[in-house]
């Protein structure tokens, strides 16, 4: 029976459906909650379903009643590495090798959180450990690369990725991110021209992979063009300040932004308020957004009233104690950062009016060129970024709704500038405390301690475990001779945002 | 074949004069693989009794583990040797060599397991004790063991060993005579076998035995290294045998002890204080008795096998004890041997291949350290003529080495434990062999690997013709076919094997990479040795390359290996560990880590 019931989850996930999987999944293990393949099936559905939390406790009660198994700890390393959990993942990880020592992804893997944990020359030896095993696995090269590039040895990462990206046998994936480690090698041994070549030859090869391909990147376009025909003067008008009689302390803040724009930092500062809990990219704005369906967006948001905005405050909290369980402790007050959930701030402001919203606000410039340097995953922007141009469009495009919102939607916010949260790390920490209506606290300044245990998941995620830094500021004008239209297209966002113009 | 008592014509099947430790390694493992056969040991003394000869390389200890001895020497308490400590010549450099990174040995208790660290460790022993444990041991494996015994005349007819006379007045005859009497061996003066003696290796050795309280806290039985200091004219040795005692000796060539005119103790005394390091350590310790002195060991039988007899250890020959190489001679080609008269009692391989096998092979190990003891001492300090010496002897085996890796090879005991299949030299492997020089070497440049820098491998038999050579595992002569072109010999064996298979199937790297580990896999391979496995299949795969073997060539669009060194990391089997103070050890190679 349970057996049987195994097999059928196997073959609903292999087709994929989840949903199925899992059902039958949940069968085989009524009759026997501890067999072993059925709950590392389990987690694996959770995981591919989002559901990492979940996966990752299902995989701890394994680890706990048998610790003999290696593959079980390499997928729960690997689940703890994608919370951000690198030291625990580490050890994991580093655990399933003792005694099988040949599994080349588990040792990427370990490089990979070591890179993150900031042990660079263990992360080469893992790396170079992996390749041993298999001389082609791009992602163990890209490690190695990047422990060496970041262990300050960028002339060798640079000599390693250039060779690799070659290589036939490496996905287009695989391929576009080592084109971006390439173009950060360049740029850390000063060849600018050589490093914005990479970038942009990444995103050319990014956007011919089966990932990307698969998604439309019209779609992104449209709901801004429908969101900003929407947000004319007096869309919001008549829209209450707040549902409640007065306006709760505990009501969720937002923290968004374009990408790149700072909002990991800001997460991790404000997150180290003992009274704040951030939700790490939870997807809880785009949850409601299913609730209230996308086509219908401009049309919908006027409808909601009391009864429907709680109801859907309701289904917020619900996924947020269901996606961050132990994380989200009963007396802290909820920050939720999901950069782009600027473009969905009319929801936010329908639904939890009278939240407190932070904008992290960046020399679009910077942000051009770091959105550039970043090794994306497929989703419904990065799918636009095609060059450093394009970028500089969907900035555009997105600030502008920004810039249209802050003039009509009535939101209590507050903009924060990455350069000032650099230079002027406490003040500007103060302030944004103090903005939430929170007393400060010191515990808030040794935020960086908490990064590799938790929450990291962002590519913001790696810099900020490292003391704030700012050689990432002005760094346009090396590659300004490239970025022209570029520099153009988000001009004038640098004027109303008060940035130097020269 | 196994021979009944009731139908030999012979008293023994083996019969072996000497109990020391090449006559008993032959003893116990012809007897552990074959126990129907019926082996004596003549010993002249009664053991326990003292010998010179105390430190080992780690290629004895592989055949104490064979025999089944290993525990019991282990068990003791003699000091672990890791390594050697050279000054030589006109600079009074300091060399030191260790067979397993001193900062990455954990001092475990005692008595260990061979396994892990100790795999790659020697003994240093105090032979009285050591000579003991190993005849019992024979005796218990079912040899039997006749003491104060001495053989007073070899009966002989046309070359043939006919019976031997002893001291209780008794005959014994043998189907095979082996004579592992030592230096001064009794079949070989008998029978008439000429030697030849090494004009340069006219050396007289004097020496002593020390106790030290204070060595205790300096030395130990833990990791130590032997010392090997040079003077102005000889050498020293400086040999822990335990925690308080020491063989201290002096070598000197035997023209200038004579043109002092000083006995050799006074000789003796004179030295010991000449090197500082010795010096600090003589302070306070106390001879147990008088000096003992040899001379004129340095010589090689121009034969040593006969139609039923054969040399083995001492008796064959021997170079000189600035290699510590004597005892992993004996042991070695001890084994080999018995492999040998075990191959022929089986009867399935010709035995006059096997006995001429048998004596080319060992003749050549003790010949090629004549050749680099004698330039050891011509050189005196010279240490890039000696590395280029050491080339060309490395090349009399076969072996396209560079001239430090050559040294290197040399110097941790060369020739003896090679065994075909295995891309091995000496006591350590092509990458462990060229980790050793990066990290000794002059210029700390990495070395090249073809492996590393080519992605697209060619097997190229073109003008090869069949062959077969002989070697010896578990008790027999195994045969590994191969090729032969040219000086060069390919056996088709082991991890030469795995190689080859995965090169018949591609030329690509990854995909030979994933055929060799398919391979091991499939053999039965345990996922925690893999990667020593595969390491070996990959060192084949080198050195086939530098054989002529295998055009190497590269790819651009293919992955090529990422090795960052060739150090020996890639067989570390620890991994990151999440405590920060344990980290600092986990990097082999003895190279620290952040």
């Amino acid at each position: 029976m349970s057996q049987a019931a195994h097999a059928e989850a196997i073959r609903a996930l292999q087709g994929g459906d989840f949903r199925a999987a899992e059902q039958h999944c949940r069968t085989a293990l009524e009759s026997n909650p501890d067999d072993p393949g059925a709950l590392n099936t389990l987690a694996v559905i959770l995981s591919r379903t989002g559901r990492l939390r979940d996966a990752c406790l299902v995989l701890e009660r394994m680890v706990a009643a048998d610790g003999s198994n290696p593959l079980v700890k390499f997928n729960l390393g690997s689940i703890l590495q994608r919370l951000g959990r690198h030291r625990h993942a580490a050890e994991m990880l580093a655990s399933a090798l003792e005694t099988h020592p040949d599994i080349a992804e588990a040792h990427t893997g370990l490089a990979r959180s070591l890179n993150a944990l900031g042990h660079h020359a263990e992360a080469a030896e893992a790396a170079e450990r992996a390749l041993w095993i298999n001389a082609g696995h791009a992602p163990a090269l890209l490690e190695m690369a990047r422990a060496e590039r970041m262990g300050g040895q960028p002339a060798s990462a640079r000599d390693r990725v250039a060779g690799a990206v070659e290589w036939e046998s490496v996905s287009a994936r695989d391929r576009a991110r080592l084109l971006v480690e390439l173009g950060r090698a360049h740029d850390a041994l000063g060849a600018y021209d050589d490093a914005f070549d990479s970038f942009e030859r990444a995103c050319a090869v990014r956007a011919e992979s089966p990932e990307f391909k698969r998604l439309n990147p019209q779609v992104h376009q449209m709901l801004i063009r429908s969101l900003g025909d929407w947000a004319q003067p007096g869309c919001a008008a008549d829209w209450p300040a707040s549902w409640a009689k007065a306006p709760s302390k505990d009501d969720p803040a937002f923290i968004v932004g374009f990408l790149r724009s700072g909002t990991t930092l800001l997460e991790r500062i404000v997150g180290s308020h003992p009274r704040l809990a951030t939700t790490d990219e939870a997807l809880a704005i785009p949850k409601i957004l299913g609730e209230i369906g996308l086509k219908s967006l401009t049309t919908a948001l006027p409808q909601i009233h009391r009864i429907r905005a709680l109801e859907l405050q309701r289904v917020y909290s619900q996924f947020l104690r269901q996606t961050l369980a132990d994380d989200l402790p009963d007396d802290a007050r909820v920050v939720d950062k999901l950069a782009l959930n600027i473009i969905n701030l009319p929801i936010i402001r329908r639904v939890f009016a009278g939240s407190k919203v932070i904008v992290a606000l960046r020399d679009p410039r910077d942000v051009v060129m770091s959105c550039l340097m970043q090794p994306w995953d497929a989703n419904f922007t990065s799918v636009r970024f095609r060059d450093a141009g394009s970028i500089a469009q969907v900035y555009s495009e997105v600030m502008g709704l920004w810039t249209r919102y802050r003039e009509v939607l009535g939101l209590d916010y507050a903009e924060v500038r990455y350069e000032q949260l650099v230079s002027d790390t406490e003040g500007e920490s103060r302030r944004v405390i103090g903005f939430l209506g929170e007393a400060w606290d010191d515990d808030v300044l040794a935020y960086r301690t908490g990064a590799g245990d938790r929450m990291a998941t962002t590519p913001g995620a790696e810099a900020v475990a490292r003391p704030v830094y700012d050689s990432s500021i002005g760094r346009w004008k090396r590659y300004a001779h490239r970025m022209g239209p570029a520099i153009d297209a988000v001009a004038p966002f640098v004027a109303s945002f008060g940035y130097e113009t020269a | 074949m196994v021979i009944s008592k009731q139908t030999s014509p012979y008293d023994y099947d083996v019969v072996i004069i000497g109990g020391g430790p090449s006559g008993t390694t032959v003893a116990s493992l012809v007897r552990k693989y074959n126990p129907a056969l019926r082996v004596l040991i003549l010993e002249k003394e009664k053991f326990p009794r003292d010998h010179v000869g105390e430190s080992q390389l780690p290629g004895c200890s592989m055949v104490l583990h064979e025999m089944g001895a290993w525990d019991k020497v282990e068990a003791q308490n003699f000091p672990v040797k890791i390594g050697a400590s050279y000054t030589w010549g006109r600079d009074n450099d300091s060399w030191e060599f260790d067979f397993f990174p001193v900062d990455q040995y954990e001092d475990r208790p005692r008595p260990d397991k061979y396994q892990g660290q100790r795999l790659s460790t020697a003994f240093q022993v105090d032979r009285a004790v050591y000579d003991e444990i190993l005849l019992r041991h024979s005796e218990e494996l079912g040899a039997e063991v006749r003491e104060q015994t001495r053989v007073n005349e070899v009966m002989h007819e046309d070359g043939r060993v006919t019976g031997l006379k002893l001291s209780d007045g008794s005959t014994v005859t043998a189907k095979h005579y082996v004579d592992a009497s030592g230096h001064h061996s009794i079949i070989r003066r008998s029978l008439g076998v000429p030697v030849w003696t090494p004009k340069a290796l006219q050396n007289i050795a004097v020496w002593n035995y020390y106790q030290n309280e204070k060595w205790g806290e300096k030395i130990g039985v833990g990791a130590t290294r032997v010392q090997v200091r040079s003077i102005p004219w000889g050498w020293m040795w400086f040999i822990p045998l335990g925690p308080t005692r020491t063989s201290v000796g002096l070598v000197t060539p035997a023209e200038h002890y004579k043109s002092t005119g000083k006995t050799p103790e006074q000789l003796y005394h004179d030295s010991l204080p000449v090197d500082p390091t010795l010096r600090e350590l003589m302070v306070g310790a106390v001879a147990e008795g008088p000096v003992q002195s040899t001379k004129d060991w340095s010589f090689l039988s121009d034969y040593i096998t006969g139609p039923n007899w054969f040399l083995v250890g001492e008796a064959v020959g021997f170079a000189d004890p600035v290699l510590a190489a004597g005892m992993n001679i004996a042991h070695n080609s001890a084994k080999d041997l018995a492999c040998t008269i075990l191959e022929i009692e089986r009867g399935e391989v010709e035995a006059d291949w096997l006995k001429q096998r048998y004596n080319d092979r060992t003749r050549l190990n003790v010949k090629q350290h004549i050749q680099f003891a004698e330039f050891w001492y011509a050189a005196n300090g010279c240490f890039t003529d000696l590395r280029e010496h050491c080339q060309n002897i490395a090349k009399e085996s076969g072996l396209s080495l560079s001239p430090q890796e050559a040294w290197a090879w040399l110097s941790q005991g060369g020739f003896v434990t090679e065994l075909p299949g295995h891309a091995e030299l000496g006591s350590f492997d092509l990458g462990l062999t060229k980790s050793l020089i990066e990290l000794f070497g002059e210029d700390g440049k990495p070395l090249d690997f073809e492996i590393d820098k080519n992605n697209v491998f060619d097997l190229d038999l073109e003008g090869a013709v069949a062959v077969r050579q002989g070697y010896p595992e578990k008790g027999r002569i195994r045969i590994a076919r191969g090729f032969q072109r040219g000086d060069k010999t390919l056996l088709v064996h082991n991890f030469f094997l795995l190689a080859f298979t995965a090169l018949m199937q591609s030329k690509d790297l990854d995909k030979i990479m994933q055929h060799m580990r398919a391979t091991l896999s499939a053999s039965g391979v345990k996922p925690d040795q893999m990667n020593a496995f595969f390491h070996q299949g990959m060192m084949a795969l080198e050195a086939m390359i530098a054989e002529g073997w295998v055009k190497a060539s590269l790819d651009r669009t293919k992955p090529t290996l990422q090795r960052r060194s060739t150090g020996t990391v890639l067989l570390s089997s620890k991994e990151w560990q999440p405590h920060a103070d344990a980290r600092t050890k986990t990097v082999a190679g003895g190279k620290g880590m952040s």
